[in-house]
């Protein structure tokens, strides 16, 4: 099948009434939940997957990815009207956006995020369309060495994630492989970490980890310090308003390209999201501007470029993940372990036997795309009033839902048990510095790495060489290597240069 | 301050994953068995808590010494703890409504504030639509409990 038949294939699947319904409640749900600060999109989509199990896998693969592009719109509307970065990726947009809503364009800085938003989207799956059936048809060449390889370098990617120090992330991901170890071995069924108990035999479950430490220990963080509402800009009334004017237009264009392009490319990088692409889009766009000076005090570029960054990378994140079967971020995570649960297994082989899943996801985006900019252009003050929910209302109910969720998983409440130790287990850690994410990347590709190390290693009776003697293994490996050596070996290099100079 | 409560609780995980993984076969490093991936990736986290010990040992005593920031609110939290602890422990005998129900209120009036008309309201609410619409349609058996239906 060509990529226009592809494509054309997939929106007779992505067009269906109870798909576009699907794709509808998606968006809307994600952007609700970009928009309230404190329930991420990660927690939302662990707390949605046990009601996706009687939907159709298309139909909920489809949802869930609603929620994750539309978080990406909403989370820049509280932090262009309240400084609150509704999702983490929004972070960079506070500091322009707020600016500019200060100074009487709040309409044009949401009328740029949504239009931003809208183009690097579409551009995105565009380049999705093109590149992943290509890739995933030389993907179906990979061994076990390859995916080793391949893995390797997406957990050494995990290092870059954290915003914190590299020792702490880097032991939260070691933590991360190990609870993946917990169960029954894969290749020879003997028990491990099971102390005695039946229930931990089969293992623990990736979403139970993930609705602990993001939905409830963000609830805890709520209950411990209720989130404020800072001055509030009134939100602006009327279409037109929303609209940029002309020198608007000509300071973002370029910048929305650029942002883009960057954020694609970012996002197909294993353990790169939509946060290096909004502050790497954020420093190119200041680097290169002929008015650096403006930035931080509303500067539209600084906007409208992030902005599409974030929902180009978003895009893109699917790239490795429909081809290969590997997750770069926590909620790329999530949606695999959600496939996994429907007895699909993301990689080489998705595009052969699911290619109605496959090509109507692929359709469904541009449609998603397209449904959150007619949703965010008119009904922003909609959602805005939604923050007005205070946390300490949403806070119990997001408890009671991921109470419930957690019980739906695998119908018992040991799992119950799990994600509240992991719910307070989370709480505390990220209170000494310790970020959830990287130990729940860690956790699901722990076991694939596991598994294929052996697998190689039998192939190759005992030698390491298989490694080096594969290309496309052997490049992956080296550039894992390197980048665990890098960050170290920079520090050093950089001490030399300053001694020099002195 | 916080880098040395990081350190030990790394460092109890490790340890802890040594010892239950020091009996299963480990194989060679060209034929890993089942425990070569734990009880090495347990050696490892041990040996990175020390680092982490050490460097904020040196921190503190460039005179760096930065505190663990303690909630103005850590009596809720730690009832929330306790009470969700409870819910997971008895919402097997007792049942899906009549645990949420009480956990609803726990956190609605007693770690919240919020008055008992919304607490009752929402506490009463909620349970009963989920457990309807689970048992109906997504056909999850939450636990009956004590109630007949």
């Amino acid at each position: 099948m060509g990529i226009f038949d592809g494509v054309a294939y997939g929106f007779s699947v992505a067009l269906s009434p109870i798909n576009i319904v699907y794709c509808f409640v998606g968006c809307l749900l994600g952007t609700i939940v970009g928009v309230l600060p404190g329930l991420g999109c990660a927690a939302t989509m662990a707390l949605l997957l046990p009601m996706t199990f009687n939907l159709e896998p298309t139909g909920a693969l489809i949802m869930l990815s609603g929620i994750y592009y539309g978080a990406m719109y909403g989370g820049s509307t509280t932090s262009i009207l309240f400084r609150i970065p509704g999702e983490v990726t929004s972070v960079v947009t506070c500091l322009d956006g707020y600016e500019m809503a200060r100074k009487g364009r709040a309409g044009a800085a949401l009328g740029i995020c949504a239009i931003g938003s809208f183009f690097a989207g579409t551009v995105s799956v565009i380049g999705l369309s093109l590149f992943a059936p290509p890739l995933a048809e030389w993907a179906l060449k990979f061994g076990p060495p390859e995916f080793f390889s391949l893995m390797m370098l997406g957990l050494s990617l995990v290092a870059f994630m954290g915003k914190g120090s590299l020792l702490k992330t880097i032991m939260m991901a070691g933590l991360g492989v190990l609870l993946g170890t917990v169960g029954l071995d894969p290749m020879t069924s003997v028990a491990r970490y099971s102390f005695g108990s039946r229930n931990l035999l089969s293992g623990l479950d990736m979403v139970i980890i993930a609705m602990g430490m993001f939905g409830i220990s963000e609830v805890f963080k709520m209950i411990e310090e209720p989130v404020r509402m800072e001055q509030m800009i009134s939100v602006p009334k009327g279409f037109f308003s929303l609209l940029p004017n002309r020198q608007e237009w000509r300071d973002s264009t370029a910048p929305i390209l650029r942002g883009s392009v960057l954020g694609f490319l970012v996002g197909i990088l294993p353990g790169g999201g939509g946060i290096v692409a909004t502050f790497l889009s954020y420093g190119v766009e200041k680097r290169i501007s002929k008015h650096p000076e403006r930035f931080g005090y509303g500067a539209i570029e600084g906007v409208a470029s992030p902005e599409a960054a974030n929902n180009s990378a978003t895009t893109s994140n699917y790239i490795p993940l429909l081809t290969l079967g590997i997750p770069t971020n926590a909620v790329v995570a999530i949606l695999l372990g959600g496939l996994m649960i429907h007895g699909i297994t993301p990689g080489p082989l998705l595009l052969k036997l699911h290619p109605d899943m496959f090509w109507g996801l692929i359709a469904s985006m541009y449609i998603g795309n397209a449904m959150l900019l007619i949703m965010n252009l008119p009904l922003v003050g909609i959602f805005a009033r939604i923050v007005h929910i205070p946390s300490s209302i949403t806070g119990p109910l997001i408890t009671f839902i991921c109470l419930f969720a957690a019980y739906g998983v695998n119908n018992s409440a040991f799992d119950i048990l799990v994600m509240i130790v992991f719910g307070i287990f989370g709480y505390l850690m990220e209170k000494i510095g310790f970020e959830p994410a990287p130990l729940l990347l860690a956790f699901v590709l722990g076991p694939m790495i596991e598994v294929a190390l052996r697998q190689s290693l039998g192939l190759s009776q005992g030698s390491f060489y298989i490694f080096i003697s594969r290309p496309i293994s052997a490049v992956t490996l080296s550039i894992a290597i390197f980048l665990l050596v890098a960050p170290p070996l920079a520090k050093v290099v950089r001490g030399w240069i300053n001694e020099w100079r002195r | 301050m916080n880098d040395l409560v990081g350190a030990g609780v790394f460092f109890a995980i490790g340890v802890i994953g040594l010892l239950y993984s020091y009996h299963i076969t480990r194989g060679t490093i060209s034929n890993p068995g089942a425990g070569f991936l734990p009880f090495y990736l347990s050696l490892i986290l041990v040996l990175l808590s020390l680092l982490l010990f050490f460097k904020s040992f040196k921190f503190q005593r460039g005179g760096n010494n930065e505190r663990i920031k303690i909630a103005t609110r850590w009596k809720r939290l730690i009832s929330a703890f306790v009470g969700l602890l409870l819910y997971a422990c008895v919402i097997q005998r007792v049942g899906f409504v009549i645990s949420s129900f009480l956990i609803l209120i726990l956190l609605l009036r007693f770690v919240e504030e919020r008055s008992w008309r919304l607490t009752l309201l929402l506490s009463l609410v909620f349970p009963c639509v989920f457990y309807f619409f689970s048992v109906t349609y997504l056909q999850i058996p939450l636990p009956k409990g004590i109630l007949p239906f």
